[in-house]
């Protein structure tokens, strides 16, 4: 349903997309990358809200930037959370609607705010609801026509845990009603919950797409750095070089060994097993480099020509 | 698009500039009242050039220049343009009623304190249909314009308050030329026609030519507006 064929985005010198081709789909697909990454550019682009810098987008095999048709089938969350003062929810929800055309305007609108579950009867105006709420309103803004392709730029931010299990479940019950919905994220645990396909934005490139699982499998397959100290850091270290677990251990001091492993789900097993062997206590296990960032950074750099 | 109209008017209309604009609308009047009261023999002259230097050059622009501003170009300001730009609704009628919406706004507020003055003033009726005639006119050339400027530029309200008093109560007074590029020009030649008075100080344009240009500059703006709006790059 949308075709992104090599884009670019820059804006002056800054690049914020660079060479970027994919395909989405049906269903719901989760795009995942830390702050930064070109996500929303990537958004503005797939809604017509900016022209890329170079490369081409279709969505339903129409440029979104001057094909008023396709606005009919696109729903979009942006990720700003200013909505217009003095109005509240039922008479922006129903703006939107009558904008799109629906012929009962307050009727779709009392619907949405209901799928959001707020209340389409409540008078205060957006400006007094909080963060969760407007986000909710937002959300039902956006499907308030039930669009073909919905877009979402970090959805689930300001939501309680249970606003975000409960609109998690509405995005995956959308995906499955042969639309396309993009949901962007930076936590992957959110997009663990959210969809089996997965692509990876870091540093406005493409960093890894396709099901979850192999993404996963792909971010536990890389060198891992983890610092371990324990009663006797030594032993431990002679131990793990001759587990065949770890490629290189090191002395960091204060009873610390910083070991690299490019095997991390083996040696997560063996070193427990390993110390109790060995009679050391670990009195610490911290991965050094476990943070999205960096993370995604080995991605890009093994992508990379 | 009732409620777009509805949605903008509410967000453009806020108490304070309510408060701020009838304050110096009954400034305005309050002047006037003066005029009657203070020189007496020429006063339909007086309240001509009180309408031309008060309200045409200032009062009228001034108006047009917050409220219109305000309207699409605060929403792009804000990101929330997204809301309406990502409709499939023609450019142009987002643009008519956005004009629409500021313009509801703007000539009440205009011509109330000029109808106001035209009374306080003891002037005549065809003071009151000329002023109404050039007020209109110009509050829609000014919106118009002012609604792309809103669009275009950031800080437009400064960058238009710069404008209006520098070029349009200005330079605008200083010679034929300065004052074609001025829409109040147009506006105190429509005064002075329809009024059939000389407005003290005023660079006069025909009647018809000062018609065109006004109803062309309006169209010209809005025009101009939807092109922006079409190529905005929206937050």
């Amino acid at each position: 349903m949308i075709e992104i064929r090599n884009v670019a985005k820059w804006y002056g010198g800054v690049v914020a997309l660079s060479g970027l081709t994919a395909t989405i789909g049906r269903g719901l697909s989760s795009l995942l990358g830390p702050n930064g990454a070109g996500k929303s550019s990537l958004i503005r682009i797939l809604c017509g809200l900016t022209p890329p810098s170079q490369g081409s987008v279709r969505v339903m095999g129409k440029d979104p930037r001057t094909s008023r048709e396709i606005r009919k089938d696109i729903g979009l969350v942006p990720q700003q959370e200013r909505l217009p003062p003095g109005v509240n929810a039922l008479e922006f929800v129903a703006m939107a609607a009558s904008l799109q055309g629906l012929p009962d305007p307050e009727g779709a609108a009392r619907k949405a705010i209901e799928t959001v579950e707020l209340d389409p009867n409540d008078r205060r105006h957006l400006s007094s609801y909080s963060k969760g709420m407007r986000q909710r309103v937002k959300i039902a803004q956006a499907i308030v026509h039930g669009p073909r392709v919905l877009i979402l730029d970090e959805p689930l931010n300001g939501l309680d845990p249970r606003q975000r299990s409960r609109m998690a479940q509405l995005f995956i019950r959308l995906g499955g009603e042969d639309r396309c919905v993009l949901v962007s994220s930076h936590v992957l645990e959110e997009v663990q919950e959210l969809s089996s396909t997965v692509l990876v934005l870091a540093e406005g490139k493409l960093a890894a797409e396709g099901d979850f699982h192999a993404i996963r499998q792909l971010l536990d397959d890389r060198p891992h750095r983890i610092r371990l100290r324990s009663t006797d850091p030594l032993r431990l270290a002679s131990g793990l070089m001759g587990s065949g677990t770890v490629s290189a251990v090191q002395t960091a001091g204060d009873n610390a060994i910083v070991i690299d492993t490019w095997t991390v789900s083996p040696f997560r097993r063996r070193l427990p097993r390993l110390t109790q062997e060995l009679g050391v206590r670990l009195l610490e296990v911290a991965p050094l480099d476990d943070d999205l960032e960096s993370v995604f950074r080995y991605l890009v750099a093994r992508r990379s020509p | 698009m009732i409620s777009l109209y509805r949605i903008l008017l509410r967000i453009s209309v806020t108490r304070g500039r309510l408060l701020a604009f009838l304050a110096g609308g009954a400034l305005l009047d309050l002047i006037a009242y003066a005029v009657r009261v203070s020189d007496y023999a020429n006063r339909e002259t007086d309240v001509y050039q009180l309408l031309d230097l008060a309200a045409l050059a200032l009062y009228v622009p001034v108006v047009a220049l917050v409220f219109s501003t305000s309207s699409l170009g605060d929403l792009a300001q804000d990101g929330t343009l997204v809301y309406v730009w990502l409709r499939p609704v023609a450019r142009w009628k987002v643009v008519l009623v956005a004009l629409a919406s500021t313009l509801t706004v703007v000539l009440p507020l205009t011509l109330g304190p000029v109808w106001l003055a035209i009374a306080l003033a003891g002037a005549s009726w065809q003071a009151f249909w000329a002023i109404t005639a050039s007020t209109t006119m110009a509050a829609c050339a000014y919106t118009a314009v002012f609604t792309a400027f809103g669009l275009r530029v950031r800080h437009a309200l400064i960058f238009g308050l710069g404008y209006v008093l520098i070029w349009e109560t200005g330079v605008a007074s200083l010679g034929k030329g300065p004052a074609a590029l001025s829409i109040r020009h147009y506006a105190e030649s429509l005064l002075a026609h329809l009024g059939n008075q000389t407005v003290p100080g005023a660079i006069e344009a025909d009647l018809w030519p000062a018609v065109i240009v006004l109803a062309a500059v309006t169209l010209a703006g809005a025009a101009l507006t939807t092109i922006l709006l079409s190529r905005q790059d929206v937050a």
